[in-house]
């Protein structure tokens, strides 16, 4: 059996606002992490996400209930978990009127990493940023502050690292090298995201989020299991839009039929009626046809089914 | 238990956030400059000015303030005025790492927060301490004294240094919590400032101001400062302004403004939800 590494137990975190209101960032919290697993958070903007990394990087403090991490206590040895995690929020915590190299040297020695030079210039060239390294941050674009964002994480060598929204602003390329390279650490990694298809590359189980409330925590096979039992399919048409929906609706084999601005989604119960429609959609003027994926919101609403 | 390995390693830290502030602070090199030039004008005009009035007259005297000991009292107002930047300083450093969001990075990593606090200080008086030590050093040319006296004035100064940090950290924790607060308490410090007789003798003002400016705290240390050079040129008449007051407000500040600010420090790093270090 695998050590749990991460342990959370009934985390609350409520926010006082002005006057009287309160809002409940994360309610009641039960999540237990593996040694060398890769967590996922998924969910909206406001969903709890960043609250709960910051509250297991011993940055913010839950209202009610606790945390271990390593066995030790959060709220009880921050200071000895400090020494073993790393966290990334997103383009923060990095300081743009410095060079990058300097904000990385500066990170190294308050962790006391050794041969630090070594290893900013052997990541940098790694993430392609190397040429950049002694140029002032403010100057870098959106995804090579990411980049010195994620360095700084990683460069500290800790055995768990909480990644919040680590992608955001990378093009296709670099996410794809962040991925491959984190998965080859073998470390405790619990990330936040709001982009589906980064978590399900990345990782081995998923959370899903919103409004505080963590609604369901699976691993990913499971999770596809609920977001491909029906397959849509988005249909762009050029006229005869009513005619085409009507057509459809009398079909045993069509699940459902959906029409927005952009066209018709049919969700279909098997991938073995495919031919059939595209067989039926043939006799009008198509501008186009594609498979498409389960939003973010789609999967909230059958998981809250 | 502490070893030198310990120490070494604690100095290595320390030096680390005071290489990246002095960074910071120095990364516009003119603006940087630029921090000089209000000393240096704060403290040529009144020089000017009593320079005037003693060349029409030799004899006269502001207070004890003379023709011959007034280039000393300008001299050390300038040490003040170059050093008086040390008290914003934890205002600056604090508001700029909420707004820039690099705070959570520096209070979540293995270091005390006390080691933040002392990294800048150290770096603001790395900053000043060419010119202030260039200061000195032409003061005590024109203006040799003993050893011990020197000692004692360096002593006193380093007091000062304490009250003007302790005081700047009060002001920057309000900064963190409530900056509305933290602006009102800067202003007092330019009134308190202006009225602390740093530039001008106290003799000079009318007698109500003279009364305000004796209300003072700053007034105290910044005589004591002077006077104390002073006593090493002429003790006899030097010792006849050094009073029991001067003294004592000036102990008692640099005890208290240290433990008030460290005390509001880590009630607003609680209110943070930090535990720890």
């Amino acid at each position: 059996m695998k050590e749990k590494i991460i342990e959370t137990y009934n985390l609350t975190k409520v926010y006082q606002l002005k006057g009287k209101s309160k809002v409940i960032a994360l309610n009641k919290i039960n999540l237990s992490i593996d040694n060398g697993e890769i967590f996922g958070l998924l969910g909206p903007n406001g969903a709890g996400k960043t609250t709960l990394i910051s509250i297991l990087a011993t940055l913010i403090q839950p209202t009610s209930g606790y945390a271990t991490i390593f066995g030790e206590n959060i709220l009880k040895s921050p200071n000895k978990i400090r020494k073993r995690i790393s966290l990334m929020l997103g383009n923060d915590l990095i300081y743009y009127r410095i060079t990058g190299y300097d904000n990385l040297k500066y990170f190294c020695k308050l962790y006391k990493v050794k041969n630090y030079n070594e290893k900013i210039w052997d990541l940098a060239k790694k993430f392609e940023i190397a040429d950049w390294l002694n140029e002032y941050v403010e100057y870098y674009s959106q995804g090579m502050k990411l980049r010195v964002a994620l360095l700084r994480a990683l460069l500290t060598e800790p055995d768990v690292l909480f990644l919040d929204e680590p992608i955001l602003g990378l093009d296709p390329k670099a996410v794809k090298y962040t991925i491959n390279f984190l998965k080859g650490l073998d470390k405790t990694i619990f990330v936040t995201s709001h982009q589906m298809n980064f978590i399900k590359q990345f990782c081995d189980r998923i959370g899903f989020i919103n409004k505080g409330e963590l609604i369901h925590v699976d691993s990913f096979i499971n999770f596809s299991k609920i977001l491909s039992n029906k397959i849509k399919i988005k249909i762009e048409i050029k006229e005869n839009i009513d005619d085409l929906i009507k057509e459809l609706n009398s079909q045993s084999f069509i699940h459902e039929v959906i029409s927005n601005d952009d066209g018709i989604i049919v969700k279909i119960k098997d991938l073995n009626n495919y031919p059939m429609l595209m067989k039926l959609v043939g006799n009008y003027s198509i501008r186009k046809v594609q498979e498409i994926e389960d939003t973010l919101e789609d999967i909230f609403i059958k998981l809250a089914k | 238990m502490i070893t030198l390995i310990t120490i070494r390693d604690k100095l290595d830290t320390l030096f680390a956030v005071v290489e990246k502030y002095l960074k910071l602070e120095t990364r516009f090199k003119i603006q940087f400059l630029m921090k000089f030039v209000s000393p240096i004008i704060n403290t040529l005009i009144p020089f000017f000015m009593f320079g005037v009035i003693f060349s029409i007259n030799s004899n006269y005297a502001i207070g004890s303030w003379t023709s011959t000991n007034y280039i000393l009292f300008s001299l050390i107002a300038f040490i003040i005025h170059f050093s008086r930047d040390i008290l914003k300083s934890y205002n600056l450093e604090f508001q700029r790492e909420k707004f820039w969001k690099t705070l959570p990075a520096t209070l979540i990593a293995p270091v005390s927060p006390y080691f933040w606090l002392l990294s800048i200080l150290i770096t603001q008086f790395f900053l000043v301490l060419i010119p202030i030590t260039f200061i000195i050093i032409i003061i005590y040319i024109l203006f040799p004294i003993e050893i011990w006296i020197f000692l004692l004035f360096l002593g006193i100064y380093i007091l000062i240094l304490i009250i003007f940090s302790g005081f700047g950290l009060i002001i920057a924790t309000f900064s963190i919590s409530s900056e509305n607060i933290s602006k009102l308490f800067l202003t007092i410090w330019t009134i308190t400032f202006w009225l602390s007789c740093v530039s001008f003798p106290l003799e000079i003002f009318p007698e109500l101001i003279q009364f305000i400016i004796k209300l003072n705290p700053f007034y105290y240390f910044f005589d004591l400062l002077r006077i104390i050079w002073w006593v090493g040129i002429d003790s006899t008449e030097a010792l006849i302004y050094i009073t029991p007051t001067h003294i004592i407000i000036t102990l008692c500040f640099a005890i208290s403004m240290p433990i008030i600010g460290v005390y509001l420090f880590n009630r607003i790093y609680k209110k943070f939800g930090i535990k720890g270090y």
